[in-house]
């Protein structure tokens, strides 16, 4: 059941990304919807495969970038692991820690992904597209919390799924 | 041991992932043309979504655009009726205009060769993220699209075909950071006729430089400080890189970075085109030996 959930909650991540995600771009600036979910399902549910959601997320945003493959696998698979671990150690949840955490999880995926791409690419401006890119795209996606979180709140309660805050 | 394994499964699991990623990131890295199944597969599952998306979002804005259009219609109409009258008088000038430059038109199509067979392809599609600029394109190998054929447009150089597969191609636009070529500085008109030279513009040899994409905006940069560079200089294509032909605009130069202590100077560089709003773009196909040639930018 969780796996087909986790299915699903992928490719309508993958599908908001793709269609939706430009339209909020606000100075080119897209916010990360496929992260935001990734993020939100780790520090709810603290899966132990997690790791294996974010992965294939990030292989399916490297396809959609058209960038190089396995950017955005590495850098999600720790970001998931990270979130989980984060889930685990706060138990308490509300709408400004959320937004929070969220913040500074998406702020540590987006400077493993430069890191990556600086790594590949000879010259990347590192702070400048750390302050122009990275910190505007983690408050972006960081603002949109508030609506991911119960989203998927009731999906959890709809589906009956069990969570460690539920249990 | 075999309890061990099954105790650390998780981490051992994550580990084994992470390695396989990596390798894969490496290996595409190191050979970007190697594995060209993988983006192919990878593209023909994103193009249904992407195109889906572009197919929808067309007809929505038609369908607003219709509604929108259907406001104040009567009095348009009447407005309308006035102007046709206007117009019928001067279609009559345009259509012997119209003859007259059908008869010019084809003898300069005569006298001028054209050098370069180009394809018109809609744009789809960009990239989902904040750190890649490419666009996607309805049209690719079926049409004799190939891997690093130049994209254009009347203003200006648009980029370079990254991927294609049979029916869609990724065009790694200029200001990609990934993208850099070699350019030369091109004179205006005036100063070419002021010094009596022959020829439509000047191309200077000496000052060359290499373009690069900054995201946002284009740089070049190891420019020879002796080089006259200045603001407002127009940036064309060298044609040495094997991708785009000679001549092409670049851009304009924004402003010029001299410091003394540096070997090289550097501008920048201002696109020609408008990459927010490219809608079409022109795929030069050039001849097939061409396509693997050695890059400048690799």
């Amino acid at each position: 059941m969780r796996g087909l959930v986790y299915v699903m909650l992928g490719l309508c991540g993958l599908w908001l990304q793709v269609t939706l995600a430009g339209s909020l771009a606000v100075g080119g600036i897209r916010p990360n919807l496929m992260l935001l979910l990734l993020l939100v399902v780790g520090l709810r549910w603290q899966d132990p495969w997690v790791f294996l959601f974010g992965a294939l997320v990030g292989l399916a945003m490297d396809s959609f970038s058209h960038g190089i493959l396995g950017l955005y696998a590495i850098s999600y698979l720790l970001s998931s692991v990270f979130a989980r671990a984060t889930g685990q150690a706060i138990n308490e949840q509300n709408v400004a820690l959320n937004f929070l955490l969220v913040l500074m999880l998406s702020l540590t995926e987006g400077m493993i992904s430069l890191g990556i791409f600086d790594y590949l690419n000879d010259s990347v401006p590192w702070w400048s597209w750390f302050f122009t890119r990275v910190i505007p795209g983690a408050l972006y996606t960081a603002l949109l919390s508030p609506v991911a979180f119960p989203l998927v709140i009731f999906l959890e309660r709809s589906l009956k799924l069990s969570t460690p805050e539920l249990e | 041991m075999f309890d061990l394994i099954k105790r650390n499964r998780l981490f051992l699991s994550a580990l084994t992932v992470l390695v396989m990623l990596a390798l894969l990131l490496s290996a595409r890295w190191r050979a970007p043309g190697a594995m060209g199944w993988l983006d192919e597969l990878a593209q023909t599952i994103a193009y249904p979504f992407q195109a889906g998306y572009h197919s929808v979002s067309t007809s929505l804005r038609n369908t607003l655009s219709d509604y929108v259009s259907l406001v104040n219609l009567r009095q348009e109409n009447d407005r309308l009726k006035l102007q046709v009258q206007a117009l019928q008088e001067e279609v009559n000038h345009y259509i012997n205009s119209a003859i007259q430059f059908n008869l010019l038109r084809e003898q300069m199509l005569f006298l001028e060769e054209q050098p370069d067979r180009k394809v018109f392809a809609e744009v789809i599609g960009e990239s989902v993220d904040n750190f890649h600029n490419v666009l996607l394109i309805n049209k690719g190998r079926n049409v004799g699209i190939r891997r690093n054929f130049p994209v254009v447009l009347r203003e200006g150089v648009v980029g370079r075909i990254q991927s294609t597969t049979a029916t869609e191609s990724v065009v790694q636009l200029i200001i990609d950071r990934r993208h850099r070529f070699p350019v030369l500085v091109q004179r205006s008109r005036q100063r070419l006729e002021l010094q009596g030279q022959g020829g439509s513009v000047r191309l200077q040899p000496n000052d060359r430089g290499v373009v690069l994409g900054t995201g946002e905006t284009l740089r070049m940069e190891r420019i020879r400080m002796l080089a006259d560079v200045e603001p407002e200089d127009r940036i064309v294509t060298s044609g040495m890189a094997g991708i785009f032909p000679k001549g092409l605009l670049v851009g304009v130069v924004k402003n010029v970075t001299r410091e003394r202590h540096e070997l090289f100077q550097s501008a920048e560089v201002v696109p020609a085109v408008d990459f927010n709003r490219i809608e079409g773009v022109f795929v030069i196909l050039k001849e097939p030996k061409s396509a693997d040639y050695p890059l400048f930018s690799e």
